[in-house]
């Protein structure tokens, strides 16, 4: 009889154990899910600092639209002369100065000639005509660079087609 | 074990939902590296300088172009230059326009009212005249054709920089 008892006892006890779980089904699910949410923001955030900004023109990056620029340059006497002839907007242009062998690279818009550069850029047609030479000095070469403007995630952004997108003039 | 954290369905909508939100994500920054076709005018559009008449005494210049090409013509960018040792002509006349022409923007249109006026019709020539007075006497003049076309059903000004004519001015 107490041999009876006893065990009935330890079985009421096994069951009040199982039924007693730590937390319920419906709060793991939500913490599982909300981890996962948190973790994928946090790597989110980290990669997205290492990944370069994309920078998007008519609707596509602004890699590709480097393809499309087409313009000409030349310089003489000091005057630096441009031409538009494609359809893409120049917004700026880079100047990569060389002087027996050293680089700088400059905005046109700084330089003493590059004052009249219009504000909105070069639209298709336009053409600008400066006197950069007091600025270049004594360079061998210069490279021109075109710099369209974009829009990325943070507002509007310039990018300069760099590489073969410029065109060098012996002086 | 009757307590399920969520109900399958729900776990299929959330897992299904998730996938969408996440491929849209990626289409959407996909399609931007994906190169479309460049504007530009088509292959056989090409405008001729018929004939040229500078009044440098009186600062008239006439021209008259007819397209001997196989698409209609819009209007052109005209530039003209006042140097001997440029390469480039930047001097942008279009402002200067008394007649044969209407402006708009930088550069000339035939027709306020029809686009491409310009046809390739042997009859068909378009004269212009401008007032290039302050300019000194003329040394050279460029003319870039333009074009309207449709781009993703939306009709796009289109500069045709690879087939620009240009023209030695005397006197």
């Amino acid at each position: 009889m107490v041999m009876k008892k006893k065990e009935a006892r330890r079985k009421q006890v096994l069951r009040r154990d199982i039924s007693k779980s730590g937390l319920s089904p419906v709060i793991t699910s939500v913490l599982l899910i909300a981890l996962v949410v948190v973790i994928i923001s946090v790597v989110f955030l980290w990669f997205r600092g290492m990944v370069e900004e994309g920078v998007v023109k008519f609707e596509k990056n602004i890699k590709l639209v480097c393809d499309e620029v087409d313009f000409r340059a030349d310089y003489s006497s000091g005057t630096l002369n441009l031409v538009n002839e494609g359809n893409v907007a120049i917004f700026k242009v880079n100047l990569r100065i060389s002087i027996d062998g050293n680089y700088q690279t400059r905005s046109l818009e700084d330089l003493d000639g590059g004052e009249s550069w219009p504000s909105t850029g070069l639209s298709p047609g336009a053409t600008f005509s400066g006197n950069i030479g007091a600025d270049i000095g004594s360079a061998n070469t210069i490279i021109i660079y075109p710099v369209l403007l974009g829009t990325s995630s943070k507002g509007k952004k310039t990018f300069m087609c760099e590489g073969n997108y410029g065109k060098e003039i012996e002086i | 074990m009757n307590k399920k954290g969520l109900s399958v369905i729900i776990g299929y909508v959330l897992l299904i939902s998730i996938s969408i939100v996440m491929s849209i994500l990626v289409y959407q920054w996909l399609k931007t590296y994906v190169p479309t076709e460049e504007i530009k005018c088509p292959e056989g559009t090409s405008l001729f300088i018929r004939e040229i008449n500078y009044d440098c005494t009186n600062s008239v210049l006439n021209i008259t172009v007819k397209n001997n090409g196989k698409f209609s013509i819009d209007g052109y960018f005209i530039h003209v230059s006042n140097k001997t040792d440029e390469q480039l002509a930047v001097i942008d006349i279009s402002q200067r326009i008394t007649f044969g022409g209407n402006i708009s923007g930088n550069a000339i249109t035939f027709s306020e009212w029809t686009e491409n006026s310009l046809t390739p019709d042997e009859n068909n020539i378009k004269i212009s005249s401008f007032n290039v007075t302050g300019y000194g006497t003329l040394t050279k003049v460029e003319l870039i054709p333009t074009r309207i076309q449709e781009v993703n059903d939306k009709n796009k000004f289109v500069s045709c920089g690879d087939v620009r004519v240009e023209e030695k001015l005397n006197c």
